[in-house]
């Protein structure tokens, strides 16, 4: 025997218990799409959404590698200074032999990122100039003040973005290629959203 | 004066961004709302009114309510915020991975974005909505009032935004200093919000580099993250009780859904992991601050944080995944017109799952020299933990089989979910086995596994749940279509994000590292785009929520999904339906047809195996014994082939001898061939009778040599004995008359086992 019970509808829309039949279905679109659902729904928004990806990353990289060193964001390394307790607890413990430095081998720019990173709470300091020992700083090295011996490091070498000038450009062109699709799917799938004078097609 | 434009500030403007985007919508769709009903009224319009007596209205109720519905919207509204804030700081990760260079951002900032957006990402972000869900729905589920203790769930949530707070403070100090320092210059009070920056320390925090880095935040972070543990706890405690003693009547142990039993679990967990946390997170602030020694070398050591961390951290994978795989349960069977399959067994591998991922937490550190012995142990219990995984998916699998799939957006969630499910799991038992995690520990492969399920399946279910329950919440329904190619384009996103991370793994490229070789920038840029795809479809979701939630179309009967047809009209929806009834007047519906999701007859209801055991089994015998002697018939034709090409000269029959070596036999040709012979008449045969029906063809000699054709490429590789010019050629054609030969012979036997024997295959 089947479990099914059918239920033949006594007037229109009513069951025979005098219920209405159902008249929200979350499961159905509502009123199709004029041209093929499955294109509309999927194929072109999903074009779409991936020229728009692609767009942001090419608009992305190649506007920030134009103004990235406008703002100085880039080229301005910054260095890391252990405490002296700190570098007598790695000169303890680590066997390779540190490069030393005194405050004089340093640049003006190096030695001030230097008295930045002893005031600093992280002790980091920006080298806002020449850099002439940048090598030195990233492999680890001993700066000498005349009394103490501080290990410096690079925390950051602050590179510039660099990227094909063409980025730039078949970004832009990708992100509107991609918003074009959305909107073409929009226009057709809600033309109720627009005004009467945009609707296709007209009514 | 130059102004250096940092990083942070464009973390805070893309947020700042999306919620004035989110605000712009909602005033675009009330001005859009003004549908007409077929009675000439119009439909109510939602308030959206910014008059101060209003906003002091709202802002006290919000912030004074104690109803379960409300703390529950208010959890998913600060898990959806903290979401995004993660999401930012994901993004920005994928932004610096496009080049090789660690030039969009730099190296210190990189290591910020990572630890931000994980901490946000699995503290702020996926229990609160979990939480949120269980709030809402849990009591209508069960048929409760309300949580046991609402004051003590208004706590539990108001605890969570100061956590946030704290632990994110770094950057809101940071923007503050740069903000301030832009208009006013260099002062104390600049110089104050720029001591705070954003932890670079990875989300594990592991000492020593957690002791010893000077950042103040990392105090207030710890701190933010002890405050959500309690917070966390508070919650874990009341949906504990109120499981246990505010079901209504009728809720049994034997019939709770399965989305409470897994909140049960999980909050079991809760209250089990999150203390162990919230003692670690003290010893490390003492460690800190105090001079305590409970991680230095000459106390505790390095290596207790990571023990007492992962003993929370692994049941933490858990506690934000069962919630998951309890809305799978829920939401599956509704759209397969079936009830769950299996629900005990479901039950049991949630309890399992729960008791289990307390045992395995050493498989994050098989790399740190722990004896070898104890870390075998943990290889066991971490394979075993796969064991109730694998009976959830087979039990969800078994669901859908034979049942009236309707593809909604909620359904395309589940079912991808348990796709990438799988693939997360499977790489995720190879990490558990020791030599390959010592390989690959370090690696992207680790990051694409576990991001296969916290994105996999989590967000997943988060998604379809807000579809699904979206009419209750709201009283609307969101936009179908835009819902549908949503769940696609996340489903997509992931899949190309987080499988490419998987094989980046596979090439050993070191992770958690700003700058990497040029070679890999390929996959990493693909990554990237699957990445942006999946912030794209974020941003579709929450258009659509806003949008609807102010112009979608009003409910008009409570069962907008046709649950009542199959008899899956559950509590939730039947207090929805009654509250329409009573606030609105709108009369119960019925649908045309009803029946059972669970019956024995065939295409209807949930399978019932054990009463269709026998057949079953005469039928998989059936198959072996005709598969075993097609194979056998079509192995001696194959057979005969190749003794013609070995005679020629374009097969050499010392393949089969390596063959026999490579399962442990002595190399010898003929035991090689006896092997070889036994896999044509078991291996071969079995998988073609499983897949024929799917192979193109009418009879089963054309599949035979279909499934031939497709199965050469494999014994080409297999068989290759250094051939080359026309002896490769003729190896090759050879290779595939033989496999015709066999294909045919199989075919053929079949064939004539349907038509004379009246063997179904």
């Amino acid at each position: 025997m089947s479990d099914r019970t059918e239920r033949p509808a006594t007037g229109p829309n009513r069951e025979r218990d005098g219920r209405p039949t159902r008249r929200t279905d979350a499961s159905s679109d509502g009123e199709e799409p004029p041209i093929g659902s499955r294109l509309f729904t999927y194929v072109v928004p999903f074009v779409a959404a991936l020229f728009l990806a692609l767009g942001i990353a090419g608009a992305v990289t190649g506007s920030w590698a134009l103004v990235q060193p406008a703002i100085d964001g880039c080229d301005r390394p910054a260095i890391g200074v252990d405490t002296v307790e700190e570098t007598d607890e790695r000169l303890a413990t680590s066997t390779p032999a540190l490069e030393t430095l005194t405050l004089d081998d340093l640049t003006d720019a190096e030695q001030r990122a230097f008295e930045e990173a002893l005031e600093d709470v992280h002790r980091e300091g920006t080298v806002d100039g020449e850099t002439a020992n940048l090598a030195a700083f990233e492999r680890g090295v001993l700066v000498s003040d005349g009394e103490d011996e501080r290990y410096v490091t690079l925390v950051s070498a602050s590179r510039c973005l660099s990227v094909d000038p063409l980025v730039l450009p078949l970004g832009v062109v990708s992100l509107l290629v991609g918003l074009g699709g959305f909107v073409v799917v929009a226009f057709l799938n809600y033309p109720e959203s627009f005004s009467p004078r945009l609707r296709w097609p007209p009514r | 004066m130059s102004v250096s434009v940092d990083p942070t500030l464009l973390r805070v403007g893309l947020f700042v961004a999306i919620l004035g985007g989110c605000l712009a919508v909602a005033a675009r769709a009330r001005e859009h709302d003004a549908s007409v009903r077929p009675d000439g009224g119009a439909h109510a319009r939602r308030d959206l009114s910014l008059e101060v007596a209003s906003l002091k209205r709202g802002v006290k109720r919000w912030l004074t309510t104690t109803n379960h519905r409300d703390i529950g919207l208010l959890y998913i509204a600060f898990g959806t915020t903290a979401a995004l804030w993660g999401g930012i700081d994901g993004m920005m990760i994928r932004t610096e991975l496009l080049v090789p260079a660690a030039s969009v951002w730099n190296e210190p900032t990189y290591n910020e974005l990572f630890t931000a957006h994980g901490i946000t990402m699995l503290f702020f972000f996926v229990t609160p909505v979990f939480f949120g869900i269980g709030n809402y729905f849990l009591p209508l589920l069960i048929g409760a009032d309300d949580m046991a203790f609402p004051r003590l769930n208004a706590i539990g949530f108001w605890l969570l935004p100061p956590s946030l707070l704290l632990a994110r403070a770094g950057l809101l100090s940071e923007v503050t200093a740069k903000t301030l320092g832009f208009f006013v210059g260099e002062n104390p009070v600049v110089r104050f919000f720029g001591a705070l920056s954003e932890p670079a320390l990875g989300w594990t925090l592991y000492v020593p580099l957690s002791t010893q880095m000077a950042n103040p935040q990392i105090d207030l972070l710890l701190l933010g993250l002890h405050l959500s543990g309690i917070a966390t706890t508070l919650a874990a405690i009341n949906f504990v009780v109120t499981v246990v003693y505010e079901r209504g009547e009728g809720v049994t142990w034997a019939n709770l859904d399965i989305f409470s039993w897994t909140m049960l679990t999980t909050s079991g967990l809760v209250i089990f992991a999150f203390p162990i946390l919230g003692s670690a997170i003290v010893m490390l602030l003492l460690d800190r601050n105090v001079g305590t020694t409970f991680y230095a070398a000459e106390g505790g050591g390095p290596l207790l944080w990571q023990h007492l961390f992962w003993f929370f951290g692994h049941p933490e994978v858990y506690i934000i995944f069962l919630p998951a795989a309890g809305l799978m349960s829920l939401i599956l069977p509704k759209f397969c017109g079936r009830k769950l399959f299996g629900y005990q067994f479901v039950v049991y591998s949630t309890l399992a799952i729960g008791v289990l991922s307390f045992g395995v937490w050493v498989h994050h550190m098989f790399m740190t020299g722990i004896d070898p012995r104890i870390r075998a142990g943990f290889m066991v219990t971490t394979i075993a933990v796969a064991i109730p995984s694998a009976i959830k998916v087979f039990n969800w699998m078994t669901t859908i089989w034979d049942g009236s799939v309707r593809l909604t957006a909620p359904m395309i969630l589940c079912v991808s979910a348990i796709a990438t499910f799988v693939i997360a799991g499977v790489t995720g038992i190879f990490l558990a086995s020791i030599p390959i995690n010592i390989q690959y520990n370090g690696t992207y492969y680790v990051v694409g596994h576990f991001h296969l399920i916290v994105m996999g399946i989590i967000p997943f279910m988060m998604v379809a749940a807000s579809y699904y329950w979206y009419p209750i919440i709201t009283g609307r329904l969101f936009d179908r279509r835009l819902a549908r190619f949503q769940a696609t384009l996340l489903v997509v996103g992931s899949t190309i994000t987080f499988t490419t991370l998987v094989i980046l793994g596979l090439f050993e490229l070191p992770r958690r590292i700003a700058a990497y070789p040029a070679v890999y920038a390929p996959l990493q840029q693909v990554a990237t785009i699957g990445a942006y795809l999946v912030g794209i479809s974020v941003l579709l979701w929450l258009y659509n929520m806003l949008w609807s939630y102010w112009a979608g179309p009003p409910v008009e009967d409570a069962d907008v999904w046709n649950l009542k047809a199959t008899e899956q009209f559950t509590r939730e929806w039947q207090w929805f339906e009654a509250r329409l009834e009573r606030e609105y007047g709108i009369e119960p519906t019925e649908p045309a047809t009803v029946r059972p999701s669970s019956t024995a007859v065939p295409g209807e209801g949930s399978p019932a195996i054990s009463t269709q055991f026998r057949p079953i089994v005469s039928k998989v015998a059936e198959n072996t014994l005709v598969g075993a002697l097609g194979g056998l018939v079509g192995t001696l034709l194959m057979t005969g082939v190749l003794s013609s090409g070995a005679v020629i000269g374009v097969f050499d029959v010392a393949a089969f001898a390596d063959l026999a070596g490579l399962i442990g036999l002595p190399q010898d040709p003929l035991v090689g061939y006896l092997v070889f012979l036994a896999g044509g008449m078991t291996l071969w045969p079995l998988l073609f009778v499983t897949i024929a029906r799917y192979i193109p063809g009418r009879t089963q000699i054309t599949r035979g040599l279909w499934f031939a054709t497709i199965v050469v490429a494999g014994f080409l590789l297999a068989f290759y004995t250094g051939q080359t010019g026309l002896e490769l050629v003729g190896y090759v054609a050879f290779s595939i008359l033989g496999h015709w030969a066999y294909g045919l012979g199989l075919g053929l036997t079949l064939q004539y086992a349907i038509y004379n024997w009246d063997v179904e295959v």
